[in-house]
């Protein structure tokens, strides 16, 4: 069986926010002025969290720690969810469908990484914006939540160019923007259940560890702490 | 136990959650027939299916240039219309108006009678050149009719989860919802 | 089941007018999903992918766009592309949103009113803008003066600044001026220490153990993504250990925030701590004897006794700690750590394409790099050996362009001076019109008037001068004061041959093809200006070229004749170049001209990958051919160690996504300014909490930072992120032009500077700057008012 995920390694990443603004850019996320902006109207599916740590001591760090959806394997949000929108697949992917949605927002409440987004504001570009949206994903409209779909759209293409071509897919075959975007090669992905696979053996090393493990979403999201790896990956 | 001056009060609440339900019901029901209701189609010409699927025995993909290869289908541009209708092959008087059209060199634009929702993946090539469905299974009879018709058929989701399912093929929502 | 009455008239009730509302309210929200978003529909179509090169900063990024129909949908890294690997900035990512920009220039522009307003310019055809242009243009060759035009530009890496530089040459100017204020430091100390004018190449990848001395090398490099790349190898990799890096600077930065330790030390004192710690490298022995006997001069003799000597005069450990605030302790581990490490390397304050940084500093950390054996070895500091790939013939000039190129230049800089280019005294040279006027100022690549250390001179400038031309693909603060602003197409409309950038330590070329069928707009692109300016100049014998296409051909042809190098590919590709050419073969891979230039339009670019360490006597060019450890000019920076007095101490920084003044017009960048402080739309002043306490502010009140000269209102951010006494300000925002969502948004500190110079190097000083911090006063004091 797939099982698709996401290892992210803190120590190669720069912070950079590359991801965010490929993400952005691939998902037909529109453009808010600086209003919208400070009246928290703006979306992006990845965002980089601060952790502050030791501000009132004398030597403070700062990490900053990529979050998309954790595609969790048991995801809060699929539970609380009355219109059936969220829902997670076989292959481990948590779907927004947006037809569905009614603009609740249980599931952002529900959600403990707060990836989830609720479209106030009917999308809009100035002209001629709208000449770069992708054909592969769909404008939301005002009052459905969304979230980071790990760009399952290049999926579904993925899997039709393998189909065209009578194979199966390749690791590597379906990668997601800010995947494929991060400078620092910080970022990898692709299935979990394949032993052989890159993000399996990232995975199982010593430096994995997943967000708010305790709470038992068994998030798809895997990081990398920083330091040693203790071994060859 | 309720007090008797309160009687009354659980069967209020009865018919305001009745009418909840309803409400909801009723509006299920409208949101879906009001928003698929079939446009009224505008075309350059009426463009004639029959004369030229099975008079002319011309192939589908003649004028849709694209459901062998890609995801989508097309429909036709000026230039593909211009490689037989660059003069008139026949009498008929909105021919006549290609002809016109073209020569005055501006772009067709067509209407589709088919729309897929933007939030749906759909590859045309795999259905047609791997599944092997067959044309009409979703567009019904529009090879057969001679103007565009007032409505076509309507696929539902329903239709689409009926023959994955036959077939076999995932229904998660993702294999088809973007 | 009985149903009452009651309840029946409410089931029908609620059927009626949800049927109502689902009726119509069902179908508008269905529209919504569908039909209303048909305009939103984003059209389908074939799908190609077309080779560019990214402009947005000066790291040269090949890119792979994608097209659907004429639609370009995504930008994204070429794989093969020995600069991006496959990957993007975020500035990359956001290209799309430059190239759809709702208020990029349409046509060329004539100002009809006064300057500094968009408004006062009308739309004009580019006929009439050429004609303009090239009859004065001509009538200053007819009076023999060709020196009078100046073309003031940013990078030289790209085509249209080739072809710019070649006609300024053919028409007999000598004011070729550079603002690359990114680079001149770097450059300055590897000429005076090695001899060589290029930008120096720091290994990143081959090191073990990095010492950034306030080296913002993961946020503003000169090539964002390489070093990227580079810093994630030197991480994690399959095969070397994990690399260690320490940042030493007043401030957290986002690279401070990705090291293993960050050392804060006091503003202005980096040379100081580089100084101290090779003091101490060199009092413990640990230097590398080595190089410095067979390869050094300056360091047991000279002024001041030699290196040696003055270091263990003026450095010592209790005096660098007493300066820099850092305990002795900490300076002899790094030191230690430093020297012991297998591939240490040191790192440059370079803040980014605006702050390149002081000589002192840079000077400091190359010959500390020197003592432990750094030069030209893997893991070092290394020296591109760049490709000369100008198509244009080395023909003798006529004899007006010949005595006008004898002329002095305008800013002064060039061949003696140490300084590559020098806006601010070209300034003062236009404003006075000594030692003689200028009549056409052409500027293209850059917006000095947005990053000049002296705003007001040159505002007064640019109105002296009868003919300024600006190119631009929107109006920025430059162009608003100009009399033609001429529209540049956007990166993905046009031809271009671009050159490995700076600090990169292989020379590339990378070739870009339009991605879109025809331009968006009636743009031209620089070098077809000035390819077309030549033939109405009669100087086609110069430029004989028809376009930018053709010229980019002809770069190509002279790139083949370099024979060296090979197409660009993939690591295993790479590898076996190297090999071939470390055993002196030339496996190129094309046997033709033609065959180059269709193999790079295929794969997007040329490179040569391999690295020839140790080439002495290319990396040594001083007068001995020895590294010269400079004991005159550390003395000097010995003597004048400089300190905050009076007020704090401003920092100034470049978060990447508007770092070199350019990120700011697009929305999704503004609204990544610090992940941090999830900082956006606004400029931010960073102020420790003890500094905040005595004077009274709170986080996120309005705070006045007032210089001698300039004043400005920013969002007061109490942090630890930045050390006491000191006030940290992003460089960035607060445009005069920009388009909608640049303009007025955020504060340009620049405008605190007032052309204070670093003795040594005659640089603008952005790190000497003294301010006072206040609170704003509630009612007068808001952004975008001055006082």
């Amino acid at each position: 069986m797939t099982r698709w995920g996401m290892v992210i390694d803190l120590d190669r990443c720069t912070a950079c926010q590359a991801c965010v603004v490929a993400c952005q850019v691939e998902n037909n996320i529109p453009p808010v002025d600086q209003a919208d902006s400070e009246r928290g109207r703006g979306i992006s599916w990845i965002r980089l969290a601060p952790f502050r740590e030791g501000e009132h001591g004398t030597r403070p760090s700062l990490r900053l720690v990529p979050i998309p959806c954790m595609h969790c394997e048991r995801p809060p949000c699929v539970k609380v969810c009355p219109a059936t929108a969220t829902v997670i697949g076989h292959e481990g992917l948590v779907g927004q469908i947006y037809a569905r949605c009614i603009g609740c927002r249980y599931c952002t409440t529900a959600c403990p990484y707060t990836v989830r987004q609720f479209n106030w504001k009917k999308p809009e570009w100035p002209q001629p914006m709208q000449d770069g949206l992708s054909p592969d994903v769909s404008v939301r409209p005002r009052g459905v939540v969304e979230k980071c779909s790990f760009c399952h759209h290049r999926l579904q293409r993925a899997r039709d160019q393998a189909r065209m071509e009578d194979r199966t897919l390749r690791d590597g075959d379906y990668l997601p923007a800010c995947v494929e975007s991060c400078p620092a090669e910080a970022m990898f992905f692709g299935d979990l259940d394949d032993p052989r696979s890159v993000v399996a053996r990232l995975a199982a090393g010593p430096r994995a560890f997943r967000l708010l493990e305790e709470l038992g979403t068994k998030p798809k999201v895997i990081y990398l702490s920083k330091g040693e790896s203790g071994g060859d990956v | 136990m309720t007090s008797p001056d309160r009687d009354g009060a659980p069967d209020r609440r009865l018919a305001i959650a009745a009418f909840a339900v309803m409400f909801c019901a009723a509006a299920a029901i409208g949101f879906v027939t009001g928003g698929l209701r079939s446009p009224s189609v505008d075309q350059p010409i009426a463009f004639n299916h029959r004369k030229h699927v099975v008079e002319n025995q011309l192939g589908c993909s003649t004028c849709h240039q694209f459901y062998e290869t890609e995801t989508f289908s097309g429909l036709p541009a000026a230039d593909v219309c211009s490689t037989c209708h660059s003069e008139p092959q026949g009498k008929s008087s909105e021919e006549a108006k290609l002809v016109r059209l073209l020569k005055e060199g501006r772009p067709l634009v067509w209407n589709s009678l088919f729309r897929q929702p933007s939030h749906i993946f759909y590859s045309h090539r795999r259905h047609v050149m791997k599944a092997h469905i067959r044309c009409e299974t979703c567009h019904g009879s529009i090879a057969l009719t001679t103007s565009p018709p007032r409505s076509v058929k309507r696929l539902k989701m329903a239709d689409c989860i009926a023959c994955h399912e036959q077939r076999n093929v995932s229904v998660d929502c993702t294999t088809c919802h973007r | 089941m009985k149903i009452a009455r009651r309840k029946f008239i409410g089931l029908m009730a609620g059927a009626a007018a949800g049927a109502a509302v689902g009726g119509t309210g069902g179908r508008i929200f269905a529209d919504a999903l569908a039909t209303s978003n048909q305009p939103l529909y984003p059209p389908r179509g074939p799908e190609q992918f077309v080779l560019s090169v990214c402009t947005a900063c000066p790291g040269g990024c090949g890119v792979r766009a994608r097209r659907i129909g004429d639609r370009i949908v995504k930008v994204e890294g070429n794989p093969l592309h020995p600069i991006s690997g496959g990957r993007l900035c975020p500035k990359g990512q956001a290209a799309l949103q430059a190239l759809y920009h709702p208020d990029r220039l349409r046509v060329p522009l004539r100002r009809v009113g006064p300057r500094g307003s968009l408004r006062s310019f009308r739309p004009a055809t580019w006929e009439a803008a050429l004609a303009e242009i090239a009859s004065r243009l001509r009538s200053i060759r007819d009076e023999q003066r060709p020196e009078s035009v100046v073309l003031l530009r940013g990078g030289d890496r790209d085509i249209g600044t080739r072809a710019a530089r070649q006609f300024l040459a053919a028409f007999g100017s000598p004011n070729d001026i550079a603002f690359d204020r990114g680079n001149e430091a770097g450059a300055m100390a590897l000429f005076l220490t090695q001899g060589v004018r290029a930008t120096p190449a720091p290994d990143i990848r081959g090191a073990d153990y990095i010492l950034s001395l306030g080296s913002e090398f993961l946020e503003a490099s000169p090539a964002p993504v390489y070093s990227m790349r580079a810093y994630g190898d030197f991480r994690q990799t399959h095969t070397a250990q994990r690399g260690k890096l320490i940042h030493v600077d007043p401030r957290l930065s986002i690279t401070a925030a990705s090291a293993d330790e960050w050392i804060p030390i006091r503003p202005l004192t980096h040379a100081t701590f580089a100084l101290g710690i090779a003091a101490a490298i060199v009092q413990e022995g640990l230097y590398d004897r080595e190089f410095v006997a067979e390869r050094g001069t300056g360091f047991e003799d000279g002024p001041g006794g030699g290196l040696r000597a003055i270091l263990g005069n003026h450095f010592s450990l209790e005096r660098v700690a007493a300066e820099s605030g850092v305990s002795v302790n900490v300076i002899l581990r790094v030191a230690r750590e430093l020297a012991g490490a297998r591939k240490g390397l040191v790192l440059p304050p370079h803040k980014g394409p605006l702050l390149g940084g002081r000589l002192a500093d840079h000077l400091a950390v190359h010959l500390l790099n020197a003592l432990i054996g750094n030069i030209d070895r893997a893991g070092g500091v290394l020296i591109a050996d760049e490709v000369a790939i100008d198509a244009w013939p080395a023909d003798a000039p006529d004899p007006v362009a010949a005595a006008g190129r004898r002329q002095p230049r305008l800013d002064g800089a060039g061949s003696e001076s140490l300084l590559s280019g020098d806006p601010e005294q070209l300034a003062r040279a236009l404003s006075s019109r000594e030692p003689y006027p200028a009549e056409v100022l052409f500027i293209l690549g850059t917006d000095p008037l947005y990053a000049t250390a002296s705003h007001d001179a040159f505002t007064a400038a640019l109105d002296r001068v009868p003919l300024v031309v600006t190119f631009a693909t929107i109006a920025n603060d430059t162009a608003l004061r100009s009399d033609w602003i001429l529209p540049e197409p956007h990166f993905l409309e046009t031809w271009n041959v671009q050159t490995s950038p700076p600090s990169v330590a292989f020379a590339s070329v990378s070739v870009a093809s339009p991605a879109v069928s025809k331009p968006l707009y009636d743009t031209r692109a620089p070098a077809d200006v000035f390819l077309d300016l030549a033939r109405r100049t009669g100087l086609q014998r110069a430029l004989p070229w028809q376009d930018v296409a053709a010229l980019s051909r002809a770069e190509i042809d002279r790139l083949f004749e370099a024979r060296r190098g090979a197409i660009v590919g993939t690591p295993f590709d790479a590898a076996w170049v190297r090999m071939m050419e470390g055993s002196g073969w030339w496996a190129p891979g094309y046997t033709s001209a033609d065959e180059l230039w269709k193999r790079t339009g295929e794969t997007g670019g040329w490179w040569d990958p391999f690295y020839d360490h140790g080439d002495w006597s290319r990396v040594l060019r001083t007068p001995s051919g020895r590294f010269d450890f400079r004991p005159d000019l550390v003395q000097q920076i010995a003597g004048a160690s400089p300190a905050v007095t009076g007020g704090a101490a401003l920092i100034l920084f470049e978060p990447l996504p508007i770092a070199g003044g350019t990120g700011a017009e697009l929305p999704f960048l503004q609204a990544l300014l610090d992940p941090g402080l999830e900082e956006r739309w606004e400029t931010w002043g960073e102020v420790h909490p003890d500094t905040a306490s005595a004077l009274h502010l709170r986080n996120g009140s309005w705070m006045r930072v007032a210089s001698a000269h300039e004043a400005i209102v920013v969002r007061a951010r109490v942090t630890e992120r930045v050390v006491a006494g000191a006030v940290a300000i992003p460089v960035g925002l607060g445009k005069r032009g920009g388009g909608r969502w640049a303009e007025g948004v955020g504060e340009n500190p620049l405008r605190l500077l007032d052309g204070v110079r670093e003795p040594i190097s005659s640089l603008p000083d952005f790190a000497a700057a003294t301010v006072l911090v206040s609170e704003a006063s509630p009612t007068g004091d808001r952004p975008g008012k001055r006082s």
